[in-house]
């Protein structure tokens, strides 16, 4: 009887020694598990961010070629025909003609000339906006608002408190965003109303946008040009853009950015 | 029973020639070793000291328990510098400290009014051998918390973790129950030590893996 009773306990402690053996190789291959579908989480993941930076990056390349097409149809259409036909103008002034012939010819001539400094100094104005240059950020979308409102196509309200100025590079990104939801505005969504409000804090820019329009879904926002635009030059800014706070029919968003880049 | 006390003497012989294989390994390697794999050269040396001390009295017919009751306070201390270095990031420092010294106190009290000298200390052994296995657990919560790296085997912390947590898992229950078994059985205990050494046989595999690995540079 005894001889059984220690072959007993030898057998419970030898299955206890090799169940917390188990045990302990079952944490460590849970743990190997576990690390492994973390690290392709992670891989996913990456490479997720990896596409969606690429998608920014075309969208960023598109907007720029889409810009420089603009620009030179501007120029081939409107600048280049327009010195075409003043240089036939001058062509036809000659020695021969009447002063009345010369007056007429002259003031057509200096009529064309007009048009294309117009026409270049609008060119210009798209490139580099100069009302931005000079008096900045907030006034800048003020004279924005004051053109989109006198076209009388649609009302747009505008408020802003300014304390700080914004950085230079980061004032030409604020300044496309703004244009860009307009342009969408008008183009898109069919609303009769903007509001539009701006504040710059000391470190920090706000800018809250809502029109009446029909609004976008999801699917619309990740795919547009226009707002993968506006998120590549948040990205820049180390911005983020928010959508749809609260708002049931219409684009509601609100957008912020650090006044000026960290490192300087 | 014969069979099992020559197994015992076997395992026993493998036992002190697995134990140069670490040992030599890190001496070999000793300007390559960082921190952690230095406090693991000495743990092996410590041990394989502690071995030859004891093999050394038994043979000589002297009680030599008390060299168990060096080693294991000993043993500890060189195991939590190792997890206060590995464990840094999630614990401060003086967690670590703190539970040194409440430790070394145990063993004061144990050895001076619980289990003398001459008694193996299956408490502190088993008290020792609890906390390893919690901080070998919350080594590999803190790689789960932390992003998830490639090359996790190129890490030797991760392969002493894991000896750690196979070895001292295993052997818990054994060295809880050492003291009553022993009156019991002797040929039982001998058996059951056997178990012990092939487990530490283990134990000294993942030891040579840790010396052997060149530590990965920190970001």
């Amino acid at each position: 009887m005894e001889d059984s009773a220690t072959i007993s306990i030898t057998e419970v402690i030898l299955i206890a020694m090799l169940a917390m053996f188990l045990l302990s190789m079952g944490v460590v291959f849970f743990f190997l598990g576990y690390q492994k579908r973390l690290l392709n989480q992670q891989k996913e993941h990456q490479a997720k961010e990896a596409e969606y930076q690429l998608q920014l990056m075309r969208a960023n390349l598109l907007s720029q070629e889409k810009e420089r097409n603009r620009i030179g149809k501007d120029l081939h259409d409107s600048v280049g025909s327009m010195l075409t036909t003043a240089r036939l103008y001058f062509r036809q002034i000659n020695k021969q003609a009447t002063d009345e012939q010369f007056e007429g010819l002259k003031s057509k001539a200096l009529e064309i000339l007009d048009e294309t400094m117009t026409s270049v100094r609008r060119v210009s104005h798209d490139l580099k906006p100069v009302v931005l240059e000079e008096l900045g950020l907030a006034e800048a979308i003020s004279n924005m608002v004051d053109q989109i409102n006198d076209t009388g196509l649609l009302k747009v309200d505008y408020e802003y408190d300014a304390i700080a100025s914004v950085d230079k590079e980061y004032e030409l990104n604020w300044f496309r965003i703004v244009q860009e939801l307009v342009n969408n505005t008008i183009r898109h969504s069919g609303a009769q109303q903007i509001e539009m409000q701006l504040s710059i804090g000391s470190d920090k820019v706000l800018f809250r946008y809502v029109d009446d329009g029909k609004g976008m879904d999801n699917n619309t926002i990740s795919a547009g040009l226009g707002l993968k635009n506006i998120e590549s030059r948040l990205q820049l800014m180390h911005g983020k853009m928010i959508l749809n706070e609260g708002s049931e029919t219409g684009l509601s968003l609100s957008i912020s950015s650090l006044v000026k880049p960290q490192n300087t | 029973m014969e069979w099992m006390f020559d197994l015992v003497y076997s395992f026993a012989t493998y036992f002190f020639v697995v134990i140069l294989i670490p040992i030599s390994i890190g001496y070999f390697r000793i300007r390559a070793l960082d921190f952690i794999q230095r406090q693991v050269l000495i743990l092996v040396s410590v041990a394989l000291a502690n071995e030859v001390l004891a093999t050394y009295l038994r043979f000589q017919g002297i009680n030599n328990l008390w060299v168990f009751h060096l080693f294991v306070p000993v043993s500890f201390f060189f195991m939590m510098r190792i997890y206060r270095e590995a464990l840094k990031e999630s614990y401060p420092k003086g967690l670590f400290t703190l539970i040194l010294i409440l430790f070394l106190i145990f063993c004061v009290i144990n050895s001076f009014f619980i289990q003398s000298i001459t008694v193996f200390n299956s408490n502190a052994i088993s008290l020792s051998w609890v906390v390893y296995i919690i901080f070998s657990v919350l080594f590999f919560y803190q790689l789960l918390k932390s992003p998830a790296s490639e090359g996790l085997e190129r890490n030797p912390m991760f392969w002493l973790n894991t000896g750690v947590l196979i070895y001292y898992s295993s052997t818990l229950i054994l060295f809880l129950l050492v003291n009553f078994l022993i009156p019991e059985d002797p040929k039982l205990y001998a058996s059951l030590l056997g178990l012990n050494i092939l487990f530490n046989i283990i134990n000294n595999i993942f030891y040579s893996v840790v010396l052997w690995k060149t530590p990965q540079l920190s970001a």
